[in-house]
């Protein structure tokens, strides 16, 4: 019964993805891309981290690359963000290099600075 | 979120520790340290699991530690499980290692914990001996109904 329905080989993702409805309280550390999608209590470090539009994040975030359309509330340490036309972000942002698009709600203090991490 | 499917995996690479909750279908191919509520959990044959996890289905292919409280338990030839494991179905592969407090149908003894007992008393019940007793008169019962 079990065996019929569940595929057998286990293939194992490099990534990793945070479902919509999940909501986790902790720290998540990978070193492959992330998709957070739910709600997260803590903090993430990532290599490439995309924050999609139902995620709500409340806690620091390191990454090289950060896409975010969702909502993030904390400081993010990253090389490269970039703050879609739905993202809605409060806190600190120490970043290499950002981009913004129209209608992404900022509310942050910036600090430039080479950082490198991940 | 077409493209995310209705999985929540931790990668191979990850590393999670928390809780967490409203997941319905969990892969984990990292390491997790975690109390996990969920519908399927799926351990791949990489993957480290620590903590408490209740579901539906469980299949594991790493290795597990914890609490176990789950509906349907597959064990594959990779599987290591140690600490406690609650089922109601258990399926082992050849090779799958088993290091456990074992517990079957922990619902129903919840629940119920003289239900276990039940079956196996070879006195009959009181109900039943009344039964052939009074078997011989079945037309007076009629009658009353």
């Amino acid at each position: 019964m079990i065996g019929k329905n569940s595929a057998s080989p286990i293939l194992s993702p490099n990534h990793s993805q945070i479902n919509v409805d999940v909501r986790i309280r902790g720290t998540i550390t990978v070193s492959e891309p992330l998709v957070m999608a739910g709600q997260l209590d803590g903090d993430i470090k990532a290599g490439e981290l995309h924050i999609a539009s139902t995620a709500i994040v409340s806690g620091d975030v390191t990454a090289q690359n950060v896409t975010i359309d969702g909502r993030v509330h904390g400081v993010i340490v990253a090389d490269e963000v970039y703050l879609s036309a739905t993202a809605h972000f409060e806190g600190q942002l120490n970043c290499h290099g950002i981009a913004i698009d129209n209608g992404a709600y900022v509310d942050a203090k910036f600090i430039k600075e080479p950082v490198t991490n991940g | 979120m077409d493209k995310l499917g209705s999985k929540t995996i931790i990668g191979a690479s990850a590393t999670f520790t928390g809780k967490i909750a409203n997941a319905r279908v969990v892969e984990v191919h990292g390491k997790v340290n975690a109390d996990l509520i969920s519908e399927k959990v799926t351990i791949g044959e990489a993957g480290r699991f620590d903590g408490a996890i209740r579901a539906d289905l469980v299949v594991v292919s790493g290795l597990y530690e914890g609490k176990m409280q789950a509906g349907s338990v597959w064990a594959t030839a990779t599987a290591s499980i140690s600490g406690k494991l609650h089922y109601e179905t258990l399926q082992m592969d050849r090779g799958a290692a088993l290091n456990c407090h074992i517990v079957h149908n922990w619902r129903a003894k919840a629940d119920d914990p003289e239900q276990s007992n039940a079956g196996n008393s070879d006195v009959p019940l009181p109900d039943a001996s009344n039964k052939v007793k009074t078997g011989t008169v079945p037309s007076s019962s009629k009658k009353g109904v």
